[in-house]
């Protein structure tokens, strides 16, 4: 148990500095995506914000390229707005496939945070029984 | 026949010397506009995104005031500019709105808010530069971010800076985004190229109006903190991370040293990483609420409220994330 927690434990900083290095190598194609889109469409107000801050931004700018390419309803984003046909234009698949491994290293990440919550909520509630 | 327009003004888009500016401005570079437009700029040979020129009518009386005015308005847009460069200035110059409503220019932009709103952001401001102080002095003195008396006073200027944020203030920003209207009669007159925007000289900034030239000093200053301000952070905290670990792999047995060094980077990693999901969730939320109380989900209104809820966000991810580690240390005995 302790040693799943351990690996646990780390699991987050991994996908921290894979993400970093990730992003590092992908930045052109990056930021090259957010300026296409950007000559046609408006991004809305979130994303207009997170797509100017770089590292710290992409996690929500991979979420809406990823749910542009998927097709499916983005927040902020009325569902009749042309932009949603912005993944089906030229090369633009591609280009978003580049940045799936991104968009699943911080889901991944992410989600042993959640994880982790939760095992404290365990301990704590546990605690709180005994 | 002499016309009766008024002198205007241009932001320029992309860096370059007096002669590309008016390539880019004019349809045809050699015609008496476009010399006078050389003429009037001769102070300014090398122009970076954001600074303005001023374009004015060969046929028209030209009022020495207006000229006057907007030479003035150029000078301290210039004068703004000195030490910034021009990956900065573009930056800056394609997001100035947005920056200006992230920053304590706030209170010139948003002109309707007037003293109360002066007071606000100047308020937020000496806080964040209280925080700032608090930091480095911190750093300064003890070499780490851990001492109980460091995160009391951090503690107290965040609940400051939360107090202050939580005003209902934020729901007058969305009456007051700024427009520029593009001066089309300048466009026609003078055959200008249909890439330029002009703007009519009486919007640059003048006698207490806002306008371009006020609060693009602040905005400049802000391009920079926007771009960097997380990543000082991420380095802050990974700095105190590796004090700690060094710390301990000195002074410490070896066992002592890996102990740390799993627990405070694990640390580490899973804060960043909650601040960064807890930043963009907050973002949206921030949006959210912005939307429930009646301000729009578009302009400068909705843009402070995504920024801020990404800034609470961030922190709360963060500061949660902390208190989960301690938890599963506390049960693991490390």
């Amino acid at each position: 148990m302790k040693s799943a927690l351990m690996i646990l434990i780390m699991l987050p900083l991994f996908c921290f500095v894979a993400s970093v290095i990730f992003y590092l190598n992908n930045r052109a194609r990056y930021q090259e995506l957010i300026s296409d889109f950007q000559q046609k469409y408006t991004l809305p107000t979130p994303y207009l914000l997170h797509c100017n801050m770089g590292y710290i931004g992409s996690p929500l700018m991979t979420y809406f390229f990823m749910r542009l390419k998927q097709n499916k309803k983005i927040l902020f984003l009325n569902r009749k707005d042309n932009a949603y046909n912005f993944a089906h234009e030229g090369q633009n698949r591609r280009k978003i496939d580049s940045l799936k491994p991104l968009y699943y290293i911080f889901i991944f990440g992410f989600s042993c945070c959640l994880l982790l919550s939760l095992i404290a909520l365990a301990i704590k509630l546990n605690a709180i029984l005994d | 026949m002499s016309r009766t327009l008024a002198p205007a003004y241009c932001v320029v888009q992309q860096p370059g010397n007096l002669g590309f500016q008016a390539r880019m401005l004019f349809n045809d570079s050699n015609s008496e506009a476009a010399r006078l437009f050389m003429q009037t700029n001769a102070d300014t040979p090398w122009l970076n995104p954001g600074q303005i020129v001023i374009v004015a009518d060969p046929g028209s009386t030209q009022t020495m005031q207006m000229l006057g005015a907007l030479r003035q308005a150029k000078q301290k847009t210039n004068t703004a500019f000195v030490g910034v460069t021009s990956d900065e200035a573009s930056f800056m110059q394609q997001h100035y709105g947005l920056i200006a409503a992230l920053t304590t220019a706030g209170d010139k932009v948003f002109g309707a808010i007037g003293d109360v709103g002066e007071r606000y952001f100047s308020e937020i401001e000496n806080t964040l530069k209280k925080i700032e102080v608090s930091y480095q002095n911190q750093f300064r003195s003890q070499g780490t971010l851990i001492s109980q008396q460091f995160f009391a006073e951090r503690n107290q200027l965040f609940n400051q800076l939360k107090e202050l944020v939580n005003k209902p203030l934020l729901k007058s920003l969305i009456r007051n985004a700024v427009k520029f209207r593009p001066y089309e009669d300048m466009r026609r007159a003078l055959n200008l190229s249909s890439r330029s925007i002009v703007h009519e000289w009486s919007t640059v900034g003048l006698a207490g109006i806002p306008g371009y030239s006020s609060y693009v000093g602040n905005a400049a200053k802000a391009a920079k903190f926007l771009k960097s301000g997380g990543y000082i952070g991420m380095g802050f905290a990974f700095a105190g991370t590796t004090n700690d670990v060094v710390n301990a792999c000195v002074k410490g047995r070896e066992s002592e040293c890996k102990r740390t060094a799993f627990k405070e980077y694990g640390k580490f990693g899973a804060s960043t990483l909650a601040g960064l999901g807890g930043g963009a969730a907050g973002s949206l939320a921030g949006l959210g609420v912005c939307a429930a109380i009646g301000i729009a989900t578009a302009g400068t209104g909705a843009v402070v409220c995504a920024a801020v809820g990404s800034i609470a966000g961030g922190y709360v991810g963060g500061k949660a994330s902390d208190s989960v580690m301690d938890t599963i240390y506390e049960y693991m005995g490390i």
